[in-house]
């Protein structure tokens, strides 16, 4: 085909379309061949780059039926399809939970045809681990169409604020602080759904909690703070309003930060946090939970006797920690344990555990991906009852040393220190 | 690919490169088409529809060596929303990346 039959072919595909438009596209596309030709390409070159005339005719009936081109203001972005791009997304979270299921129908099945002795535990463990993702396969499924749905129906319900807020203009830098006196201030609960959280004692013994959004101003606006004590429980809350913004809009988040000073002892600490870090230094409390979603949990130089972390995404820390019972739980990060504790117990999917603590009374570690690492400090002897399916064990102490096997239970020194350990798929090694 | 995701990305290349200058047709399209496979015809819908919408305007300029060509000019109303979509885009494309390689 040369440019001449091309051209005619692209008329007369065009001819049941408004002049206007069949003029502006035909003479769009003489001035390309022009160009084209100037710049050394063949008729042949040119007419293979502009590519199929049907297809032309396709995307300019969509375009024409309305499809991508809602825009009617700047500030939209992207001309996302709510409705679709949330179909979509559910669409995929269906795919990825299936995905895990037969990952760990795989994994049942390796362990059945295991046949040893030693399978048999293997055997149970890999079917609890399969209904156990089966479960969350579900879950996932669940959450991520009811999410999607919000998404769809809080878009559509507020989109005239947000373009009401888009034309206001930009307003001074966010930062709000709030100071209470420290005698009223024993228990305190933070639940944030965005940002950086930072907890630490603070200087003066009382409490302050200090929020700064670095966002835009349509940013700001989605947000709302509040500091506030009901029935002797003081609350900082960060929300997110329900659907001010578009798809993509609702997965970009500003930079907030969320500092809050306590005083110095503490009846009871719970911070949670859906996106963002949260840093945890020099807290004295009887009692901390700390629930993260998307984020890496850091907790220093602390002293709680009960301590109860969970994250879904992120990494955990625990930093010269001092706690009677530790209980960490972790979908897809690693774990690290550093510090003094009675009784620790901590389980990951996905991530590695490493712990390098003193340990009195008992340890209880699983992982299912990841490999479990325990240097002991100060220790006389420990008793280890451990299983792994795919992973070995590895044990050390003093002149001692027992490796290889995949399950057993074995004691060192004294044996006073009661560890557990399970793994599906990693190495387990112990130092004391 | 997602065709109203493409759709997104497309404009944002063309926007892109009207930022700094004018430029015509031919130059936009055989740049963004070298780079992305995507048929130049598409572009030209992409142009005209950026056209509709007053976020790109055009005037004829004669050029040195062969006809007038049409050259497309980034309104302010465009240049603010490019801006916008160029953050929004990369904050996108950053937080993407920070989740699939973990």
């Amino acid at each position: 085909m040369n440019k001449e039959q091309y051209m005619k072919a692209l008329v007369e595909a065009l001819s049941s379309f408004d002049e206007e438009i069949k003029n502006e596209i035909v003479s769009d596309y003489e001035e390309h061949f022009d160009n084209g030709l100037q710049d050394g390409k063949t008729e042949e070159q040119i007419i293979a780059e502009l590519g199929s005339i049907d297809e032309l005719v396709k995307e300019l009936n969509e375009m024409k039926n309305g499809k991508g081109s809602e825009r009617k203001t700047g500030a939209q972005g992207f001309n996302f399809d709510t409705q679709k791009a949330a179909e979509t997304f559910a669409e995929m979270a269906k795919n990825f939970a299936s995905l895990l299921g037969s990952m760990a129908a795989g994994v049942a099945n390796g362990a059945e045809k295991m046949g040893d002795s030693m399978s048999n535990g293997a055997e149970t463990f890999a079917k609890d681990f399969k209904e156990g993702f089966d479960n969350v396969s579900e879950k996932v499924v669940n959450k991520t169409t009811a999410f999607a749905k919000e998404i769809s129906e809080s878009y559509k319900a507020n989109r005239n604020a947000y373009e009401e807020a888009c034309a206001k203009e930009e307003p001074a830098e966010d930062k709000r602080n709030y100071d209470e006196s420290a005698s009223d201030v024993r228990r305190i609960v933070i639940d944030t759904d965005n940002g950086d959280v930072s907890v630490k004692a603070s200087e003066d013994g009382l409490f302050h909690a200090n929020y700064e959004n670095f966002g835009s101003a349509n940013q700001q606006l989605s947000y709302d703070f509040d500091v506030y004590n009901k029935d002797g429980v003081q609350y900082v809350t960060l929300k997110r309003k329900g659907g001010v913004s578009n798809f993509f809009k609702n997965l970009l988040t500003p930079k907030i930060t969320v500092d809050v000073l306590v005083p110095g002892l503490l009846e009871s600490i719970s911070v949670s946090n859906k996106a963002g870090n949260l840093y945890a230094e020099k807290l004295n409390a009887s009692k901390a939970d700390f629930s993260l979603m998307a984020g890496d949990i850091n907790v220093s130089d602390s002293e709680c006797d009960n301590v109860n972390v969970s994250a879904m995404a992120g990494n955990v820390k625990l930093e010269e920690l001092n706690s009677k019972n530790l209980f960490v739980k972790s979908m897809a990060g690693n774990v690290r344990a550093n510090g003094n504790f009675e009784n620790a117990k901590i389980t990951s999917t996905a991530g590695n555990i490493h712990m390098d603590a003193k340990v009195t009374e008992k340890i209880v570690t699983t992982s299912t991906a990841g490999n479990i690492h325990i240097d002991l400090r100060e220790c006389n002897g420990y008793k280890v009852d451990f299983n792994s399916t795919s992973g070995r064990g590895n044990f050390v102490q003093g002149e001692n040393r027992i490796s290889g096997s995949r399950s057993g239970v074995y004691s060192f020194g004294d044996g006073s220190l009661n560890i557990k350990c399970s793994a599906v798929a990693g190495n387990i090694t112990i130092n004391g | 690919m997602n065709a109203q995701f493409k759709k997104g990305a497309l404009e944002l290349c063309v926007l892109a490169m009207l930022l700094d200058d004018d430029k015509y047709g031919y130059e936009l399209t055989d740049e963004i088409s070298k780079n992305l496979e995507i048929a130049p015809g598409t572009l030209y819908l992409v142009l005209k529809r950026l056209k509709d919408d007053d976020l790109v305007t055009t005037y004829l300029k004669e050029s040195d060596n062969g006809p007038a060509r049409k050259y497309y000019h980034l309104s302010d109303e465009g240049r603010t929303y490019t801006n916008e979509l160029k953050n929004e885009w990369i904050a996108f494309v950053k937080a993407v990346d920070g989740i699939i390689n973990n």
